[in-house]
């Protein structure tokens, strides 16, 4: 019997809820039957190698993105038909750099965000613009990657939204800066009750943040979980092997990724652990050793399965 | 549905009010070059008539004006320009930005259209009021307050259509294309090699077509300065073209902001 | 009190944190009724998500190890150096110690020999 990985997270209050998005970009396939489920209240990591759809998702929540089929919903409301009153829930730091009027001052745009946002908190901004270092005299379009980046992240945290969107949050920031802003997020997160949608390829930084994951390749949604199930499902499993071993058939379609040297295999399987155990042990072998993955290797097991 | 308390969006008017100082802010540069241009065009033209009035005291030679239509010219040249500083580096491919804001995408597009056409209402007021302080130092400096003179009411009135129609056609590219200059360098090009082809080739008619869209009664030229084919700008020609003119970009201008509902 | 969690630790996050709490109240570096870091504090620290540092106090709070203040914080409970705690502590020691003496194939008794050995040479090192 094999055992699939989960694509879908059941049960509770959905802030995001898309079903089946099929985008085309003329004859590039962006998203095949995408259903995301992001619960209220997680922080839900969003991996993949370029080129996935991560994007592409994000854009079709803001409405910036028309899929051929499917509808998307954030806390219930249709993201086409509603969208300025989906958008007035978001807050996005997009991957692009040059996002926002780049004539006008970095101390002026922030100003002018803060208008389009009733919620908008001053104090707050003032202080993630301090923690952030903050140039408010100069134009946001002669910033460089990380000092843009830096200015949208307050733009999308300063009006507390229920929904932040942050597509590659820490790219072109220097290693203080991307700890400094996970330290902003955590503290964000303590304040504010928040659901977080971040896709990021520094799996390792945001490891003790995200409590869901989705694997999207190719423009398909490939597993989908939450860290605890993902935790308990996935381990690598250390066999030492007869000469000759004929395998472990058994677990045919669970295995993720297999490495063999001479008498030793190292099996990365999908599975309840004590039914894993019981097959490898029956096929022969003797189990060594079992550990739970980083998240990172996890992701590159569920992104690039060898078998 | 939930039960997370969902944030509004903002009041159309704040919006209103925030996008006409934004605009504001971006054709500053195109507001400075035409301010810096006016003053030298008024040192100019004070220096020209001080000397002449060295030159010739008694005639005081040949300064001073008649504002007619024609007046127009300069703040026309202004107002096909501003769209381009009105949406600087925000080419629908990189409009993200205003896109990504918690407002319907059409009219948000329309307000900052509008906002623009504020500003140039401004600035040909501004413009007007200096062709009368012109008018004034001339007078001063020849002593002589003949020396200038005021044409027809309705070409005053002009100049605010004029800017409106430069303003609504240069606006149609640029919000609805990522190359505004290709679209209006195109099209003068496919103009004249229209009108080239029908001379060369014998198509009268679509010779006299061509050339109407231009100085027929409901032509541009008609439209912007009250002009027909021959003889100086009259009213009739002016009301007969300019409505038809300015409705039909209108149309247009809403249609290109409409369709980025992406 | 120093809270810091190990990057090569692939276990849960709030176990970790429920194991570092632990062995700082048996070594006494966390003493009876102090008070331990804010919720807040220790997510914004550890750069983690604050539903776990909540999951891991829940956790320690269960079990007695802290007691809750209402509107102050979380506390230590007294108590916590006794023999009970310090067998739990051993227990992980041991559990960690027998996952990598099977990884390298040894049997129990191998290490129990290997671990005395070491001992008495630490001994006789140190009494130099």
């Amino acid at each position: 019997m094999t055992t699939a990985l989960p694509t879908r997270i059941n049960g509770g209050d959905l802030a995001v809820d898309t079903r089946g998005l099929t985008k085309r970009f003329g004859d590039q396939v962006a998203l095949s039957d995408v259903s995301v489920q992001v619960p209220v209240g997680a922080v839900y990591l969003l991996v993949g190698p370029n080129g996935a759809g991560k994007s592409t998702t994000l854009k079709v929540l803001l409405d910036l993105v028309r899929t051929d089929q499917g509808t998307a919903e954030v806390f219930g409301l249709n993201c086409r038909e509603r969208a300025p009153e989906v958008r007035a829930n978001i807050g996005y730091v997009p991957e692009r750099p040059d996002w926002g009027y780049g004539w006008m001052r970095v101390g002026r745009l922030l100003k002018h965000h803060a208008l389009y946002y009733p919620t908008w908190d001053a104090d707050y901004a003032t202080k993630l613009a301090q923690k952030f270092e903050l140039r408010m005299d100069r134009k946001i379009g002669v910033l460089s990657k990380g000092q843009a980046r830096r200015v949208h992240l307050t733009m999308a945290l300063a009006h507390r939204p229920p929904l932040l969107l942050l597509d590659e949050p820490t790219d072109g920031l220097d290693p203080l800066m991307r700890d400094e802003t996970l330290g902003v997020i955590a503290d964000h997160l303590a304040d504010s009750p928040t659901t977080v949608v971040l896709s990021t390829h520094h799996v390792e930084e945001v490891e003790r943040l995200a409590d869901h994951i989705g694997v999207l390749r190719n423009g398909e949604l490939r597993a989908q979980m939450s860290r605890t199930d993902l935790d308990a499902g996935l381990r690598r499993y250390r066999v030492e092997v007869p000469e000759r071993w004929a395998g472990a058939p058994s677990l045919n379609g669970s295995v993720l990724r297999r490495v063999t040297s001479a008498r030793e295999v190292q099996w990365t399987v999908w599975g309840q652990e004590a039914d894993v155990l019981q097959k490898l042990t029956a096929a022969g072998g003797t189990v060594r050793e079992v550990a739970p993955l980083s998240l990172l290797d996890a992701t590159l097991a569920l992104l690039n399965p060898n078998d | 549905m939930t039960s997370t308390t969902l944030h509004p969006t903002p009041e159309p008017r704040t919006v209103a009010a925030e996008q006409f100082r934004a605009v504001g802010i971006a054709i500053r540069t195109e507001a400075y070059f035409y301010l810096g241009a006016l003053l030298v065009l008024a040192i100019l033209i004070f220096a020209s008539t001080i000397r002449m009035v060295h030159m010739h005291p008694s005639s005081g030679g040949r300064s001073g004006f008649v504002y007619g239509a024609a007046g127009a010219v300069p703040i026309f040249a202004m107002a096909f320009l501003i769209p381009f500083g009105v949406w600087r580096s925000e080419d629908p491919s990189r409009r993200a930005y205003h896109w990504t804001m918690p407002v319907a995408r059409g009219p948000h597009t329309i307000v900052k259209f509008l906002c623009g056409w504020a500003w140039l209402m401004i600035a040909t007021a501004v413009y007007l009021i200096f062709v009368v302080g012109l008018a004034v130092g001339i007078s001063l400096i020849t002593g002589d307050p003949n020396r200038v003179a005021a044409g027809a009411g309705w070409e005053w009135i002009l100049a605010f259509t004029a800017t409106t129609l430069g303003y609504l056609l240069t606006s149609i590219p640029v919000i609805g294309s990522d190359h505004a200059w290709r679209w209006i360098g195109g099209l003068f090009l496919a103009f004249w090699v229209l009108i080239g082809v029908s001379a060369s080739f014998g198509l009268p008619d679509m010779s006299i077509a061509l050339r109407s869209i231009w100085d027929g009664s409901y032509g541009l030229k008609a439209a912007v300065f009250g002009l027909e084919r021959w003889g100086g700008p009259t009213m009739s020609a002016w009301l007969v073209a300019m409505p038809l003119w300015i409705i039909g970009s209108a149309i247009a201008v809403t249609l290109v902001s409409y369709r980025h509902r992406e | 009190m120093l809270i810091s969690l190990d990057p090569q630790d692939t276990r849960p996050i709030y176990v970790q944190i429920v194991d570092e709490v632990r062995r700082a109240l048996v070594l006494g570096t966390l003493g009876a009724d102090d008070p331990l870091p804010s919720v807040r504090d220790l997510a914004v620290k550890l750069r983690v998500n604050p539903n776990t540092v909540s999951q891991a106090y829940r956790d320690l709070e269960r079990q007695g190890m802290v007691y809750v203040r209402r509107g102050q914080g979380t506390y230590a409970s007294p108590g916590q150096q006794g023999g009970a705690e310090r067998r739990l502590l051993a227990d992980g020691v041991a559990e960690r110690a027998l996952h990598e003496a099977r990884r390298n194939g040894l049997t129990v008794e191998e290490l129990i020999e290997a671990i005395r050995f070491h001992d008495n040479q630490r001994s006789s090192e140190e009494s130099q």
